[in-house]
């Protein structure tokens, strides 16, 4: 499993496109033409991730924007990103590229 | 002699042969005589007569045929995507380049008054379908979202004067699902690829393309028409049993992307093709089919038509 206290920050991989549909994302990874669908959370912590963020930025998002609490976040957004890292849909330490990936 | 890549380049004889495709009349030029009577075998339902074929020059998509001055020498891992051939692609601001195992390709998707180009180094393999087939198919894609419409894997099945559009996979079903459906009296589409494009109405037709799988098609004689109103699409899933159900928009819209090849991997066509999918899934509806070997037809028929009523 990641560990994402280790790592600075996280941003989308320029090679991934989502978009809004309905409340939840529809995300496409253009190199394998892999799809996915996520969350109405995971869409917003994608918006979060169109720049180079910090997981901590990343808990402050959802704990501001949802009821949750902090220690709840962070685990949630720990797995989510461990996921996106699986499906090679991030990257971490990676200098700001000013790619959009909301389509 | 030809002019590609600002080289002058030998073609290989004087032939033309035209294809009349739902997404573009194609020219091809400078064939050989062997080359164009193979073309014209293949394909002979799409070939048109050239006193027949569209008047109009941005109808016509002129595709330049030229002789590589040696043989490509690909390694198999370049041209290999999960396990199955894909040609390179590469997008640059004017065209697409496109590069097989045995066949160097241009294409200008977004403008059908530049000719396209098509070299192979031995005569006989430009009619292969890995050759002509996989440039027509990567032309179609993207001529179907100038359309608004999208290419899509997929098998598509007559029933009744509608098309029902399977998609799915390699392996999710689609040839043994077309097999039980022409048992069962459907027309095939194709049984691999299907191009459905919206009308002046927005209502949604599923045309023949000469692409097939495993199965090929049944519409093979000029009394067909070549396109149907499209009834629904189906996502094909393995399951347990047979079962159809709605299927909301958020996994319609992924669903349908996946079977859009080509144009899917394409950044410059991702917004593109974002909107135009969700068009398609606001208007035609999308069910998820779950069944087994054994499953008839006639009853999965009547899980997908009880399943469309009820939504």
């Amino acid at each position: 499993m990641l560990d994402c206290g280790k790592v600075e920050s996280v941003s989308l991989s320029p090679r991934v496109r989502y978009r809004a549909v309905g409340n939840e994302g529809v995300v496409v990874h253009l190199d394998e033409a892999r799809v996915i669908v996520v969350s109405e959370v995971g869409l917003r912590i994608l918006k979060a991730l169109s720049t180079p963020t910090t997981r901590d930025d990343l808990v402050d998002v959802i704990t501001s924007e949802y009821d949750v609490d902090e220690v709840r976040a962070g685990k949630d957004i720990d797995v989510f990103l461990d996921k996106l890292n699986e499906e090679q849909l991030v990257r971490f330490d990676a200098a700001a590229l000013g790619v959009r990936n909301d389509v | 002699m030809m002019q590609i890549d600002n080289r002058m380049i030998a073609g290989w004889g004087e032939a033309s042969l035209t294809l009349s495709l739902p997404f573009s009349d194609v020219r091809f030029n400078a064939l050989s005589d062997r080359q164009s009577e193979q073309l014209r075998h293949t394909y002979a339902e799409f070939v048109v007569d050239p006193e027949l074929a569209s008047s109009d020059p941005t109808a016509i998509s002129e595709c330049d045929v030229y002789r590589l001055l040696q043989p490509l020498e690909m390694p198999t891992e370049s041209i290999t995507v999960n396990g199955q051939y894909t040609p390179i692609k590469v997008r640059d601001a004017d065209g697409i380049d496109l590069t097989g195992l045995n066949f160097k390709a241009r294409i200008h998707p977004q403008d059908c008054r530049k000719p396209s180009s098509l070299g192979v180094a031995e005569e006989m393999d430009l009619p292969l379908a890995n050759v002509v087939e996989n440039f027509l198919r990567v032309m179609a894609s993207h001529r179907a979202l100038e359309k608004g419409g999208v290419l899509l894997h997929s098998a598509g099945l007559v029933i009744d004067d509608r098309a029902y559009i399977f998609c799915g996979n390699s392996g999710a079903g689609k040839t043994t699902l077309t097999r039980k459906a022409h048992q069962f009296g459907a027309k095939i589409l194709s049984d691999d690829i299907n191009l459905l494009v919206p009308d002046r109405e927005q209502q949604y037709s599923a045309h023949a393309v000469p692409f097939t799988g495993e199965f090929g098609r049944s519409l093979i004689n000029s009394t067909n028409p070549n396109s149907y109103p499209v009834a629904c699409i189906v996502l094909l899933e393995k399951g347990p049993g047979l079962e159809s159900s709605k299927v909301k928009e958020s996994v319609s819209v992924a669903g349908l992307l996946t079977g859009c090849p080509f144009v899917n991997t394409d950044a410059n066509e991702s917004s593109r093709l974002f909107d135009i999918v969700a068009t398609l899934v606001n208007r035609i509806p999308i069910l998820r089919l779950q069944s087994q070997l054994e499953d008839s037809m006639e009853s999965i028929l009547l899980s997908i038509r009880e399943t469309m009523h009820r939504a």
